[in-house]
Formats: C-alpha cells, structure tokens, sequence
C-alpha cells in the first residue's frame, strides 16, 4: 500500500510533471498555485510518495469564503453582506493518473478535513464547500456525506459536524 | 449602518473646491456643505450627522494655526450609502483630506491613503482616463481608483463569497445543524489517512 507524506506546496515539488488527466487542473498547478499561496489567497497542500518526496501525487487547496442571504438588490449588496457564515472552501483537489484508483482522493479529501477541523480552533468554520466541476465529482463529494448547497446544483457543502471527530 | 468619514481640513477650501466642481449649477451638495460645518441634518438626503467633533488638537507650537474637523455621518438607509450624493460627498471628502498634509489625527479610526501605486500606461489610455474623470467630475487618481475598487469587491465578492436567497440561506442553516456524525465512508478515508499517510 502506497504510502504519502503531505505538505504545503513548495518549490521543491515537481508540478510540471503532474497529470490528472484535467487540463485545467495541470494548468492551476503549474503556473497558479505558487501565486496563489504567496499572495494569500489559497493554501496548496500537495501529497508526494514517501520515498519520492518531489512527485505530486495529489493536491488539494483550500481558502476562506462565506455564505449570506441575498436580501438587497445586486447592487447593494455586493457591499453590504448580510450574517455572512464563514466556511472554508476546497477549491480544487487532483490525483495524477499513475495514483488514481488508490484510495488517493478519499486520503486527501480526509486530510483537508482534518487541517479544517484543526484551523476550526483558531477561525471557525461552519463547513466545506467544494464546487463540484462534473457529475462524477460530485458523487465522489456525496459518498462522504456531502450534500447540494441550497440553490446551488453545482455546490456541495459538508456541515461541520459530518466532519468533526473527536479523535 | 454605513459610515462616511473622513478628517476634514480647511474647510473653505473644500467649498471652494466643490463650487468650482460643481459649476454646472449641480445641487448635490446644497443640504451637505453646511453638515461640513458640522450641526445641521441633511433633509435632502434623508441623514443625520451623528457626530462631528469641532477643534482639533489646537495650534501648536511651530504650526499655523489649522480648522481641524471630523465628521462621520451614518445612513441608516443602506441603498443611500451608495447613491451619488454619498459617493460624491465621500468624494470631495477625501480631495479635501489630500489637500492639507501633513496632518494630525482625532482619536477615532481616519483613513489615510499611506501607500502608492504608480501605474505605467501609454498616451492614449492616459488620454482616455483623463476624459473620462473629465466627464465623471473626478480627478484621475480618484477615477482610476474608484473605479478598480468597485472591479476588486466584484472579483473578491465572486471569489470568496455564496449569496444564497432567504429560503435557501435558511435551509443552510438548517443542514448545518445536522447533528450526523461523519459516514462511513469518511471514516474509512479517516482511518486510511491513519495507515498511509505519514
């Protein structure tokens, strides 16, 4: 059985060699990712084989967003966010080709989980939220508890509690 | 409820500047230039001026003496805070505050634009910019910056934040109540991370 270590991205991890198969995804690691964590805007957590620690194996990213009700007209209400509800939002989450099929994408999906719940101390999150970029997405999404953000087919969201274990 | 604010500085300056803006005989600022002066509500506008703090630290002992003022008006009626009056009144607020520098600040939060941003462009963009804050009764800087601040909330707005509509944001609500621990698929994940992941 494979066995990973994960860690924030670093320069030191190959990620022009990372193919999952999804162009956008190879895209959004090798030229975005980087500029993403420095400018704060994301955090990239890449998994790598333990004995090959520069291969990406699989990455996932995660930032800040909130959820309100809109109650105001478009254009006020871009200003004026109402009971915003903190959660953290799992941008993008990829396993190349030569790991798909191990159990990769559920270790990664659990590892974000496990950073959210630890970060709950510090900033509280009510849940996850992944876009769901395709059907097959969003099953693998719905198999571990996910369900659709009201009014947004293409959103899932995991409730705090359906991630939280007291370990 | 939403705040203009700003430290104001020489004030006569600031009415010279809003008249000679506002030579098209526009109105806008009949019920808020005298609020400048600090007591008088804002019938026009529908608001009133909660607090406006009068003399500043007072002369001192190298410097001219300067009016120091400070004024915050809070609208209670949030799709005011963004009508034009406010925006232009926000507006001539801070071309006041840039005329008068260095200064001191009053107790409460002021904003002060600390930090620059040069930007390179050609001839014609530099033309194109400075017609359109012609138009738009602005300086450059203040289109430029208006405008890119209104873009940058949009992007973040896209970006980090999900508006959902009353019925829905309540159904949220109530999924996040749910008291179900994690499945057993996340658990199984949970305990696979355990095994394989160092």
């Amino acid at each position: 059985m494979p066995r990973y270590a994960i860690r924030a991205l670093d320069n030191t991890a190959a990620t022009t060699k990372f193919d999952c198969g999804e162009l956008v995804l190879n895209d959004y690691l090798r030229r975005y990712a980087t500029q993403d964590v420095k400018r704060g805007v994301a955090r990239a957590f890449v998994a790598t084989p333990t004995n090959t620690p520069s291969q990406i194996a699989g990455f996932f990213t995660l930032s800040a967003a909130s959820v309100q009700a809109e109650s105001l007209p478009e254009v006020w209400r871009k200003k004026l966010p109402r009971y915003p509800v903190p959660v953290a939002l799992l941008g993008r989450l990829a396993v190349d080709r030569a790991f798909q099929g191990l159990g990769l994408g559920a270790i990664l999906l659990a590892d974000a989980c496990r950073k959210v719940n630890a970060a709950s101390h510090t900033l509280a999150v009510a849940g996850i939220v992944v876009d769901a970029k395709s059907q097959q997405a969003a099953d693998f999404y719905r198999h571990f508890g996910f369900i659709e953000l009201p009014g947004h087919p293409q959103r899932l969201i995991l409730p705090r509690g359906r991630f939280t274990v007291t370990e | 409820m939403t705040y203009v604010g700003a430290n104001l500085f020489a004030r006569k300056r600031l009415i010279m500047r809003i008249n000679s803006h506002l030579q098209s005989g526009q109105l806008l600022f009949q019920g808020i230039l005298d609020p400048l002066g600090l007591d008088t509500d804002l019938p026009r506008a529908g608001m009133t001026m909660a607090r406006g703090v009068g003399r500043g630290d007072g002369p001192s002992a190298s410097t001219r003496p300067r009016i120091f003022s400070w004024a915050m008006i809070p609208i209670a009626n949030e799709e005011l805070a963004y009508s034009p009056e406010i925006r232009a009144l926000t507006l001539y607020v801070r071309l006041a505050h840039d005329i008068d520098k260095p200064h001191r600040r009053v107790g409460m939060t002021a904003t002060t634009k600390d930090t620059r941003l040069h930007i390179r462009c050609d001839q014609q963009v530099r033309y194109l910019l400075d017609k359109a804050a012609a138009y738009a009764h602005m300086s450059v800087s203040e289109f430029v910056l208006r405008n890119a601040v209104d873009q940058a909330q949009a992007v973040l707005e896209a970006n980090e934040s999900i508006s959902l509509s009353q019925n829905d944001f309540s159904a949220f609500l109530a999924a996040l109540d749910d008291p179900a621990p994690p499945n057993t698929a996340l658990q199984r994940a949970f305990a696979r991370h355990d095994e394989q992941v160092r």
